[in-house]
């Protein structure tokens, strides 16, 4: 086989491509069914949110939220209170681009946890993300 | 292992293909950013602040890091009711400083071996009675040895100083109708900028409709 601009071209293609499925097995380590959302940040209404009801009857909650690398962006998770309320943290990208929240205490005021796409940053990220009990 | 030459070339290929994707993948690992260490943190002669006895919370995610709860620092604290926020240091079983925010309501989450190449390690977090609406915002955090000074810009436009304490931490915290926090900046002896980071201040939603809360 000759090494030919065009194959080299085709090879970079696959590289990328390959690079690519490595990238996100590494990260979807989890089915879908462990992450109760799967997909772009902001939602094609501009929904920048998504949140799941907290889990009984653990002391603890906290939130995971893995997105696509490629951006460097930061993510928010996301804390929604009985009142309506809402609170936010962030989760940075230098840590990898998968994160825990806080553990956010089941009695306290806060009903459901989520992710949120920073309202600076403006393109479509590919998201997951997870609540679950914690101890 | 001996193998004709024209299998060897056709090898060529392949080896270039897994040894692109493997830079590829490289390069995403290890995002571009300044890897020197041009500097260090406050903290490499000694943690410094009040030595502390933590919540619960805090405590537990310390255990879990192997870290001491009872050996943790407060390093800075700001804010009035469910703004209010603490910043926490302690050490883990390698020797490495930890740092871990405690905004109302959540906490335990530690940072352990800050990046060294970011001036501000912060850690911003803000709220509201309204999924768009913002009634309060923090942040607390630590400055890198060669920050000299630390501006907070505000929702009005208005730019303060903040004061770096004997830890090289800072706080500051706002409470709506007050101006709120929105971005910091960093700056060295010469008042270069070395830094600018977004505190996220912005609500979940542009509207109540869309969040579904």
């Amino acid at each position: 086989m000759r090494t030919t601009p065009r194959s080299i071209v085709a090879m970079l293609v696959l590289s990328g491509l390959l690079a690519g499925v490595v990238a996100g097995a590494a990260m979807a380590s989890h089915g879908s069914d462990y992450w109760f959302w799967q997909g772009y940040l902001p939602q094609g209404d501009g929904t920048r949110a998504v949140h799941h009801a907290k889990y009984c009857c653990s002391n603890y909650n906290r939130t995971r939220v893995s997105w696509q690398s490629g951006s460097l962006h930061d993510m928010l998770f996301l804390y929604i209170r009985y009142s309506g309320g809402w609170a936010h943290d962030p989760a940075y990208y230098e840590y990898g681009y998968d994160w825990n929240s806080p553990l956010w205490n089941v009695t306290s005021e806060f009903s459901r946890g989520g992710c949120q796409m920073p309202g600076a940053v403006n393109r479509y990220t590919y998201t997951n993300c997870h609540v679950e009990a914690y101890q | 292992m001996n193998m004709p030459i024209a299998d060897k070339r056709a090898l060529i290929p392949l080896v270039l293909v897994v040894g692109v994707a493997a830079l590829f993948v490289g390069l995403q690992a290890f995002p571009s950013e300044a890897t020197s260490a041009p500097t260090s943190w406050h903290w490499s002669g000694g943690l410094l602040g009040n030595r502390t006895t933590p919540d619960a919370l805090t405590a537990m995610g310390a255990e879990s890091r192997g870290i001491d709860p009872s050996a943790l620092w407060k390093v800075a604290s700001t804010g009035i009711g469910r703004g209010y926020v603490t910043l926490y240091a302690g050490v883990d079983s390698n020797g490495d400083v930890c740092l871990s925010p405690r905004p109302v309501g959540r906490g335990g989450l530690f940072l352990c071996r800050p990046t060294i190449d970011r001036p501000l390690r912060a850690f911003p977090s803000a709220g509201g009675d309204h999924p768009d609406s913002v009634a309060y915002a923090s942040v607390v955090g630590v400055a890198r040895k060669d920050v000299a000074g630390v501006r907070v810009r505000l929702s009005n436009g208005e730019e303060r100083p903040l004061t770096l304490n004997a830890a090289h931490a800072f706080a500051f915290s706002a409470n709506s109708p007050a101006p709120l926090p929105i971005a910091l900046t960093a700056y060295d002896t010469e008042g270069d900028v070395l830094q600018r980071l977004d505190l996220y201040t912005a609500p979940p939603c542009t509207s109540g409709a869309a969040c579904g809360f």
